[in-house]
């Protein structure tokens, strides 16, 4: 779709209005409600030193990181995703990346690595997943998506089913309990030196996707054409491939198994901002953080005392998108590949 | 332009897929503004043996060389500003404007993060569009083009990169008489420009309108793979004997007085 700049910066600023909204309330909004004169009184030192200052800089803005971070990460990751396998229904949990760093988290877990060796578990899991389902999904025209998305199913089972055995031999309730809640996907109980890896990873995963636009570009005409155009396309998409992975293996390492986001936020972004890759890779990663934001907001205030989890929450929202995605006339031709 | 005057050669080249040849015993020399024409009967190899002379597919045992390098050696950008590739079928997914597309044809001569061309890019993709007559279509996306436009785009983006030499797989399979005959024109203006053109068509009347050179692949025995069986003009590669051999139809040829063309109507199975 091609959209006229007005048109991108009108709905750039409405996504923009909506993500700083977003922010606010969920600085405001809690067991403890404050307004937001207030809540920015308390954040930047003006009013004296409360426990609203203590709730507001070690629970509720580390968390606000943590989606934000997650909602970008997952986001442009499975951006890079459907544009490696030029489709829109791939996304990080549907093609088996989300299942292989969790099942590496879990090991790592229980083998009591430290929490800065955990995103490096998970991209290492991630990667051997990804490369699987690449191998799997392999077709002289590059990826077959019928094959990816299967693959990631088969392999996302094997995953789901080792986790479980991980879970039953954990070594304590509490080891077991926490690996359980860290599974359903959540972002809650963040330090702020717990968030800093995952910010470096999905900064420099953005980066990467930002400063490959074109060749993302040249992939979209398939692998025949852009090697016609000088594109190293095999040097490429591992690079992206890899990039998708840092993001995705730091968002699991953080957050757990959250799904979906990957799947909607480009998705979203496509249809609003039309075809220019930059503007995309921008918008989805704020569209997905709005999302992860939201989610999170619904998850921790409709459970009235009980914090739904997000995974729970995304997955509720984003099956039903995937289903409505893959009834789509272009998805259903694309599918019988 | 670049390396004007350079030559495309091979030295028997064996192609194929998996080390299995379809194809072997090749050598030839492409020539700048020349249009060489491949034929043969379906699955004889027509075009795998473009794909690699183009750089899409390692020949099985062989060479490809460019000028002096072989093209193997050359980095693929260097390779994309000297030799541009047609491929069969177009990706028809992606909703790029038919400019944005043809400004793609720049990539070989722009660094890897450049978004923005020079003036010479910009000069190029005007070129382009002024001579395959997509100007008024520019703002126009992709997937809003019809068959012939799309054929059009396509060949903007490889005439963009400025080559030496262009190939085209099967250019006219999907076009009418009207974009066929608009194509043959575009390629005609081509070889004008010194671009040296090898293509893979179907039509025997449509290799005498525009091929100089023509090269008829057989696959006499089915097991061996395939062979050149000719090579030459088009009278002399495309001579009755030669065509019932490798097509296995009569074939009854004549003169077009108005343009002393050869015209092929194929009767009867031989």
């Amino acid at each position: 779709m091609v959209r006229s700049l007005g048109s991108i910066l009108s709905r750039f600023l409405l996504l923009t209005i909506i993500l700083v909204t977003a922010i606010v309330v969920n600085v405001c909004v809690g067991d403890v409600t404050v307004p937001p004169q207030e809540a920015l009184q308390a954040i930047i030192g003006a009013a004296p030193q409360s426990s609203l200052t203590e709730i507001l800089w070690q629970i509720r803005l580390p968390r606000i990181c943590v989606a934000v971070i997650v909602g970008a990460a997952l986001a442009t990751s499975g951006y890079l995703l459907q544009a490696l396998s030029r489709n829109s229904l791939a996304d990080p949990y549907l093609t088996g990346v989300s299942s292989g760093a969790g099942l590496a988290v879990a090991l790592a877990t229980v083998c009591n690595l430290s929490f800065s060796a955990i995103p490096v578990a998970a991209f290492i899991g991630g990667l051997g997943a990804s490369a699987l389902v690449a191998f799997m999904a392999r077709s002289p025209a590059g990826f077959s998506v019928g094959k990816l998305l299967l693959s990631g199913v088969g392999l996302s089972a094997i995953c789901g089913a080792f986790i479980t055995m991980i879970l039953i031999h954990a070594s304590s309730v509490a080891q077991g309990q926490g690996l359980f809640f860290w599974l359903a996907g959540g972002i809650a109980g963040h330090t702020w030196s717990e968030v800093i890896p995952s910010c470096i990873y999905t900064v420099l995963g953005i980066l990467v996707a930002f400063a490959m636009s074109k060749q993302i570009r040249l992939l979209s005409l398939g692998p025949q054409s852009a090697q016609a155009l000088g594109l190293d396309v095999a040097k490429t998409q591992w690079i992206l491939l890899g990039a998708a992975v840092l993001m995705c293996g730091s968002a699991v390492s953080v957050s757990g198994l959250v799904g979906f986001v990957g799947l909607i936020a480009p998705h979203l972004s496509r249809r609003m901002f039309g075809q220019d890759e930059r503007i995309q890779i921008i918008c989805a990663a704020m569209m997905g953080m709005t999302l992860v934001l939201v989610s999170d907001l619904a998850a921790r205030t409709l459970g009235q005392g009980q914090e739904l989890p997000l995974g729970t929450l995304l997955s509720l929202i984003g099956g039903p998108f995937f289903l409505w995605l893959i009834s789509s006339k272009h998805n259903k031709e694309v599918l019988q590949n | 332009m670049t390396s004007n005057g350079s030559v495309i050669s091979a030295q028997n080249l064996s192609v194929g897929f998996d080390k299995i040849p379809v194809l072997d015993q090749v050598s030839l020399e492409l020539h700048p503004g020349e249009i060489t024409a491949i034929a043969g009967p379906n699955g004889v190899g027509k075009s795998t043996l473009v794909k690699t002379l183009a750089r899409q597919l390692r020949p099985i045992t062989g060479s490809v060389k460019l000028g002096e390098q072989d093209i193997w050696n050359m980095p693929a950008q260097n390779f994309a500003r000297q030799v541009a590739y047609v491929p069969q079928d177009i990706e028809s997914s992606n909703q790029l404007t038919v400019e944005q597309m043809v400004f793609l044809g720049r990539n070989p001569h722009q660094q890897w993060w450049q978004w923005n061309g020079s003036l010479n890019d910009a000069a190029a993709v005007e070129k382009a569009l002024a001579d395959t007559e997509l100007k008024k279509l520019r703002h126009t996306p992709m997937t809003k083009l019809s068959g012939g436009e799309r054929q059009r785009a396509v060949i903007a983006v490889a005439m963009a990169q400025e080559p030496a030499f262009i190939f085209l797989d099967e250019p006219t399979s999907h076009l009418d008489f009207k974009h066929q005959i608009e194509l043959l024109a575009l390629l005609k203006r081509l070889k004008t420009q010194n671009i040296g053109i090898m293509l893979v068509l179907h039509d025997l009347n449509v290799i005498a309108r525009i091929a100089d050179t023509v090269i008829l692949l057989d696959n006499a025995d089915e097991i061996q793979p395939s062979r050149i069986a000719a090579r030459g003009n088009v009278r002399d590669a495309l001579s009755a004997e030669n065509l019932k051999k490798v097509f296995h139809v009569e074939v009854k040829t004549y003169t077009d007085p108005n343009t002393g063309e050869t015209v092929y109507n194929p009767f009867s199975v031989a």
